[in-house]
C-alpha cells in the first residue's frame, strides 16, 4: 500500500511539475517590460542551437544541430551543421539559402508571407513579438520557465504555423526555447545553448 | 516554400523531352517466368529514415523522408524540410493513397498521382513476373510495365516502361540488404529524387 502511495505521489507530483498555470497581469507587465527592455539592447546574438523534430511517425524526435547568429534589425542566419550543411540567411528582403553547397535566393520582399515568417523567425529568436494585431497571444507559466504562446491571425501564416511558445527562464528576459507547432500537429522544438550577446559578428557571417 | 511552388508549377507544364530508350546488355537467355520477386529494402515495420533531396532542373530542395511499413504492402511516407516543417504526409499501396498532411503549395492533383507512383514503385514489396531475362551478370525480371534488375541477388535497379520508352529508373544501392542509398530519375520530366539513409551520428 505504501508503495502504491508513493507512486501516486510521484505522479502527482510530475503532473504539477508539468502544469501550467497561466500568468497574472503584474507578471505579464513585468515580463513584456524586461523583455522590451533587453530587446533594446540588444544588437548581436551568436548561440549555438538544438533542433527536435517531432513526427507523428517516429517514436523519437529528430535531432538537429547548428548556429543561429542575429544581428539587428532582422538579419537573421540559421546554419545546420547536422545533419547536412545547410543555411538559410534572411537579410535585405532577401532569403539567401545554401543547401550543401547549392545556392539559391528568394525574394522576399515580393512575398508578404515570407516577410512575415522571417519577421515571426527573428523575433522568436529575440523575443520581440508581443504584436496584438498579428497574433492572438497567450502568457502562462510552469515551474521554470514564462511561456508565450502565439498564434498567428493571418490565414496565410495560419497555413503553415499553427502556434509559436516562447519560453523564457525565470529571470531571464531573452528567449531559451521556441516550440514551433504547425497545422500537421508536427512540431519543432529549438533549445538554445551557449548564447553570446553583443558579440561582434563580421559581415562575413551573414555573406552567402 | 515557394521554392517548392515554383518547382512544381513548372513541372505542371509537362515539358516532355526525350524519354529513355530501354536497353540492356547482350541477354544470354529469355525465357517465361513466374517468380515471386521481392524489393526488401521497406519490408521492415520499424521506421526508416533518410535524406532527401529533390533536384528539379537548377533548384534543389533537401529534407527528411521518412519510410514506415504500416501494414502488408502498406506504407507511410512523410517527408519534412530540413527547417522542421512537415511537407506531405502520405499513407499508400499500389493502387490508392490518403493524403494525412500536406502542405498548401503541394497540394496539387497532378503532382500527389506523380509522387504516389514515384513512392509506390519504391518501396513497393512484391513483384509476380512474366519474363525472366539473363545476362552475364544480372537477372532481369519483367513484371507488366515494371523491370527489375538484379546482381548477385539483390535488387539493383527497377525500370518503369511504357512501350519501348523509359519513364522512371530507380537505383538501388544496399549494404547487407539495408538500402543505403537510393536515386529515382524521371526520363520525361527534369525531376530527380535521393535518397541517402541516415545514420544514428547524423
Amino acid at each position: 500500500m505504501k508503495f502504491r502511495l508513493s507512486v501516486v505521489f510521484l505522479l502527482m507530483n510530475l503532473l504539477v511539475f508539468a502544469q501550467e498555470k497561466a500568468m497574472t497581469q503584474d507578471e505579464i507587465s513585468k515580463l513584456k517590460s524586461s523583455v522590451n527592455t533587453e530587446n533594446a539592447k540588444i544588437q548581436t546574438i551568436k548561440t549555438d542551437f538544438i533542433q527536435y523534430k517531432h513526427m507523428d511517425v517516429l517514436e523519437e524526435d529528430l535531432k538537429s544541430e547548428g548556429q543561429m547568429y542575429f544581428k539587428t534589425r532582422n538579419t537573421l542566419k540559421w546554419s545546420y551543421s547536422k545533419p547536412v550543411s545547410y543555411s538559410i540567411i534572411f537579410k535585405d528582403n532577401k532569403v539567401y539559402i545554401n543547401d550543401q553547397g547549392k545556392k539559391q535566393t528568394i525574394n522576399a520582399n515580393q512575398n508578404k508571407l515570407f516577410e512575415k515568417l522571417s519577421g515571426l523567425i527573428a523575433g522568436s529568436v529575440t523575443g520581440n513579438v508581443f504584436n496584438e494585431s498579428e497574433f492572438k497571444i497567450a502568457y502562462v507559466k510552469n515551474n521554470t520557465h514564462y511561456i508565450v504562446k502565439l498564434s498567428p491571425k493571418t490565414d496565410a501564416v495560419k497555413k503553415y504555423i499553427r502556434e509559436v511558445h516562447l519560453f523564457f527562464p525565470f529571470g531571464d528576459a531573452v528567449v531559451s526555447e521556441v516550440k514551433m507547432l504547425e497545422p500537421s500537429g508536427d512540431y519543432t522544438k529549438i533549445l538554445f545553448k551557449n548564447r553570446q550577446l553583443n558579440v561582434k559578428l563580421e559581415d562575413a557571417v551573414f555573406a552567402q | 516554400m515557394s521554392s517548392w511552388k515554383t518547382l512544381f508549377l513548372l513541372s505542371n507544364l509537362f515539358l516532355l523531352s526525350a524519354c529513355g530508350t530501354l536497353r540492356f546488355p547482350a541477354e544470354v537467355s529469355h525465357e517465361k517466368s513466374s517468380e515471386s520477386i521481392q524489393n526488401v529494402y521497406f519490408i521492415s515495420e520499424k521506421p526508416q529514415i533518410f535524406l532527401f533531396k529533390l533536384l528539379f532542373k537548377d533548384n534543389q530542395q533537401s529534407g527528411i523522408f521518412v519510410h514506415k511499413k504500416t501494414e502488408d504492402n502498406r506504407h507511410r511516407v512523410v517527408i519534412s524540410s530540413l527547417f522542421g516543417g512537415t511537407l506531405l504526409d502520405l499513407t499508400f499501396d499500389r493502387e490508392n493513397y490518403t493524403v494525412n498532411y500536406v502542405v498548401e503549395d503541394l497540394n496539387k492533383k497532378f503532382l500527389l498521382n506523380l509522387l504516389h507512383r514515384d513512392f509506390s514503385l519504391l518501396v513497393n514489396e512484391r513483384y509476380l513476373s512474366t519474363q525472366k531475362i539473363q545476362t552475364q551478370t544480372q537477372t532481369i525480371y519483367q513484371s507488366q510495365q515494371n523491370y527489375l534488375v538484379m546482381e548477385a541477388g539483390q535488387l539493383q535497379q527497377i525500370q518503369l516502361v511504357k512501350g519501348k520508352k523509359k519513364k522512371v529508373q530507380i537505383d538501388y544501392t544496399s549494404d547487407n540488404g539495408i538500402l543505403q542509398h537510393a536515386t529515382l530519375k524521371h526520363f520525361n520530366l527534369p525531376v530527380s529524387i535521393e535518397l541517402d539513409l541516415k545514420t544514428e551520428n547524423e
